[in-house]
């Protein structure tokens, strides 16, 4: 590439845009729900925190910026992202993904996080972060294990008050 | 007509019906994924993981069944008969279509059983 032409290249506002479009990110939240706090000293609370997440896919940015090229190419590529997006129609939260299991073991991710289950302090958040034409649907959980001194020391999971279904809060 | 322009037309014909098919009535979008309380405390072993599910067709914006998250919250308690459920985790999504989706409500949750 000669000096002139990478000169044309570098002031052209396209070239300008898909940088500005692929270095740029946001986190956008979309909700985010509380539990119960037990924070009473007679366990320690360790912190644990638990992310799923999806690529999610924009077919009308993809249609705009298909679009924006002004090529015929770009044109028809254009026209097939808002056919596409005509087949995506429906309440949405960020953007839509090709999976809707991602975020359905959590349960099972809490217990392999806190294996006795003495799980307190939860913060469900439900956020996106937002690139161009893709994003990453993120459930993300947050929270404490309460453990006893002694199953800290032993480095185990189990806690001294054990718990087999039938007790309640100990 | 050119050759190559029959060509762009063909593919035009045979790719985009392929790509649109590749995107179509698969995409979806979780709304929120709740986890409840984890009281009475329990381990997993010491119960089994119940699931309440039920969904909602939506076509040109009517709905047909309005008590979906009812149901499903009454097959979630039918699964663990007399027990106690701790640890719910509540997932609300929507299965996007043409003119039409499905909003689904997805509960699951540790079902302790009395002995």
């Amino acid at each position: 590439m000669n000096l002139k032409a990478f000169f044309l290249t570098a002031v052209s506002p396209l070239f300008w845009s898909v940088i500005l479009l692929g270095t740029s990110g946001c986190a956008v939240l979309h909700k985010v729900q509380l539990g119960q706090i037990d924070a009473r000293d007679d366990q320690k609370l360790i912190p644990f925190e638990i992310m799923m997440s999806e690529t999610g896919v924009s077919a009308e940015e993809i249609g705009a910026i298909a679009r924006a090229a002004q090529t015929n190419g770009g044109d028809n590529a254009g026209n097939l992202a808002t056919i596409i997006a005509l087949f995506q129609m429906g309440p949405q939260t960020g953007n839509p993904v090709y999976s809707e299991r991602y975020a359905e073991k959590l349960i099972y991710a809490l217990y392999e996080k806190c294996p006795t289950g003495r799980i307190t302090g939860l913060m469900s958040i439900r956020e996106t972060r937002k690139y161009p034409v893709i994003s990453g649907e993120i459930v993300k959980v947050t929270g404490f294990c309460r453990k006893t001194a002694k199953s800290l020391n032993e480095g185990t999971g189990e806690s001294t008050g054990k718990s087999n279904g039938k007790n309640g809060d100990t | 007509m050119r050759i190559s322009d029959r060509i762009n037309k063909l593919r035009l014909f045979i790719f985009m019906p392929i790509l649109v098919l590749s995107f179509v009535g698969c995409a979806h979008s979780v709304h929120q994924a709740h986890v409840s309380d984890f009281e009475p405390y329990a381990p997993i072993e010491s119960g089994e993981i119940v699931k309440g599910y039920a969904e909602q067709f939506v076509i040109f914006g009517f709905v047909g069944q309005t008590d979906y998250v009812n149901q499903a919250y009454a097959n979630l308690m039918q699964a663990c008969g007399d027990g106690r459920i701790t640890g719910i985790t509540t997932q609300m999504s929507t299965s996007l279509g043409f003119f039409s989706w499905t909003n689904k409500a997805l509960m699951q949750g540790l079902c302790i059983s009395k002995q």
